[in-house]
């Protein structure tokens, strides 16, 4: 059996040969040492030290003009295909973010008018940048902001995914994704307070967001399907630590029916869709399936989240991807606390098919020989008929 | 309506959020003769505190806790005149830092908020923060609680060289080191020689007001 019939057998909630693996790194550190290749790294003091540093700073604007971090961004999305083939994964996320301007050389900004910190990984490499706040925080600076036009965001995507679906569609199962989803993008735009705010003062307006969010997704979509891609992966981060960010009933409410159309869309076009979601989504978890998604991921342990629980209540419905620690297991675990780690989530999700292992994030604190010991574990226990004591 | 009828009517403004009529509520409940300090701390801050308990028993959520500290402010526009420093920071002052090398704050942030709201002084020094200006923070503020949050468990690394920074300075007689974020728990609180754990920011709360 091959990546593409595993994984298709595994989202269709069956039992294919072996549980198969899913990757979403997406930290440079990772990807340029599992290539060989540590130089191939981009040093975050490059951007904001020195002469170099200076030169950043200085021409930003032009820089963004000349797309530079678009088409460093695009390139990046091949090595991390290239890497997760190297490391035998059977499926990737493939997430696209060429979103980022830079503002300046400490910050960048993304298309949907969120600000970010640039941060280092701990090689001193930029990492995926690191959220600080919106810049709409009104509807009228929300109006104001040059949104991507739908059809030529469409245009965008679909020569990136279409390329990189036909130099490594064959290797591995790609899922496509976009940064971020409706909530995120909603939300973090305005800064969550701002947002807390106007959902209370002006529902209106947000459903106008919201609808506006929906059509860069089904855009994308569209462009997912038509590069031949088999599945998307919709990320939105929904939870924190101890619940959801927002009430259940306001997220039906509000985003609901926009998620269930996006679902259709997807089903209508013949791709399997997987919602992303971080956090303790303990309360969301059957909305998700309501909506239509095929599959979920994330579920993270270190947020309340109880594998063996979720795949009770959720397994007729949907496959299980994640659960696999990185705040310690992959960081900074034995290799026998990786086999641990992996047979107990095995035992808990897997023995009857429609689960998929994966960590939970992408983090620079992750280390390869960690993620290669899971890939291993799960080949060796995760063949079925799984027999673990 | 009386004084207790209209300070009540504040703290109601606060639990259901209504961001719009809390300051007309203050604004009759200093009109009736309340005490500003009261219409705080029995009015505003209490029902921050009633938020925040249904926030931790699942019944709120986090865009219901930012709402009420917008509330909160707009409740403080009429009465903040009225009011002095130690009516509003009275109970102490508390450091709160993301420990170095972790840029995650979002946890962080809320206790502030609701320490805030609860009367503290809040010395945030925000994420990626070394051990020595935790120290320093400290004793510029004669602070007596310091609030310390981590994502990941390498982080660990950086939370003991805070917490031996801090005792190296010779101000763990002075001052409370909590701990909280994600992989934190009580065990390692301990492991570490901190005072306590909090599991989320009404926990961290409780924890200062037991320290101050």
């Amino acid at each position: 059996m091959n990546s593409h019939e595993r994984t298709t057998i595994a989202l269709n909630l069956g039992a294919p040969d072996r549980v198969p693996v899913f990757s979403c790194t997406e930290e440079q550190n990772q990807i340029y040492e599992i290539l060989g290749n540590k130089g191939g790294a981009l040093p975050l003091k490059l951007i904001r030290e020195g002469v170099t540093g200076a030169l950043f700073k200085l021409t930003s604007p032009l820089i963004n003009r000349i797309g530079w971090m678009t088409s460093e961004t695009e390139k990046f999305m091949s090595k991390k295909l290239e890497a997760d083939i190297a490391l035998g994964y059977d499926c990737s996320w493939l997430m696209y973010s060429a979103i980022f301007n830079l503002k300046g050389n400490r910050q960048s900004t993304d298309i949907w008018g969120k600000l970010y910190d640039l941060v280092a990984d701990p090689d001193g490499n930029v990492d995926t940048p690191m959220y600080r706040e919106g810049l709409l925080t009104t509807p009228e600076l929300w109006d104001a902001w040059p949104h991507p036009d739908p059809d030529k965001f469409f245009k965008i995507i679909y020569r990136v995914f279409a390329d990189l679906q036909k130099r490594y569609g064959d290797k591995i199962y790609l899922m496509g994704s976009l940064f971020s989803g409706l909530w995120e993008s909603a939300s973090q735009s305005m800064g969550l307070t701002a947002f807390s705010v106007i959902l209370r003062r002006n529902p209106d307006f947000v459903r106008r967001m919201v609808k506006y969010y929906e059509e860069i997704y089904m855009a994308t979509i569209h462009a997912t399907a038509e590069a031949g891609m088999p599945a998307f992966i919709y990320s939105d981060d929904m939870g924190h630590k101890s619940g959801p960010q927002m009430p259940p009933r306001i997220l039906e409410e509000f985003f609901g029916p926009s998620l269930r159309r996006i679902c259709q869309e997807a089903h209508k076009r013949g791709i399997k869709i997987i919602i992303h979601s971080c956090g303790n989504v303990n309360l969301l978890l059957d909305l998700f399936a309501d909506w239509g998604f095929d599959g979920v991921h994330s579920l993270e342990p270190t947020a309340g989240i109880d594998l063996a629980a979720v795949k009770q209540r959720l397994g007729k419905r949907m496959c299980i991807f994640g659960n696999m620690d990185i705040s310690h297991i992959l960081s900074e675990g034995t290799r026998e606390e990786v086999e641990s780690a992996v047979k107990t989530m095995l035992k808990a999700a897997a023995l009857d098919g429609g689960f998929i292992m994966a960590m939970t994030n992408s983090h620079n604190a992750v280390k390869v020989e960690n993620t290669r010991w899971m890939i291993e574990d799960t080949h060796r226990y995760g063949v079925y008929p799984i027999r673990l004591a | 309506m009386n004084k207790n009828d209209a300070v009540n009517g504040v703290l109601e403004s606060v639990v259901s959020l209504d961001i719009d009529g809390v300051a007309g509520q203050v604004s009759a409940a200093l009109k009736a003769g309340a005490d500003p300090r009261i219409i705080l701390n029995s009015g505003l801050s209490a029902g921050m505190r009633v938020v925040g308990e249904r926030f931790q028993s699942g019944e709120y959520f986090l865009t219901e806790l930012l709402l009420a500290e917008e509330v909160m402010k707009a409740g403080l526009v009429p009465l903040e005149p009225l009011l002095t420093r130690t009516d509003m920071h009275g109970k102490g002052a508390v450091v709160l830092a993301t420990v170095k090398g972790d840029i995650h704050d979002l946890g962080k942030n809320l206790v502030g908020m609701m320490l805030r709201a609860s009367g503290f002084e809040v010395i945030d020094l925000g994420s990626d923060v070394a051990p020595q200006r935790i120290v320093d923070a400290v004793r510029a503020n004669s602070a007596k609680v310091v609030g310390l949050s981590m994502l990941l468990t390498p982080m660990v690394v950086s939370l003991r060289s805070a917490v031996e920074e801090i005792t190296g300075a010779g101000l763990r007689q002075q001052v409370k080191i909590i701990i909280g974020g994600a992989c934190t728990t009580p065990g390692l609180a301990e492991e570490l020689g901190c005072d306590g754990h909090g599991e989320d920011a009404m926990a961290a709360v409780n924890l200062c007001e037991k320290y101050i």
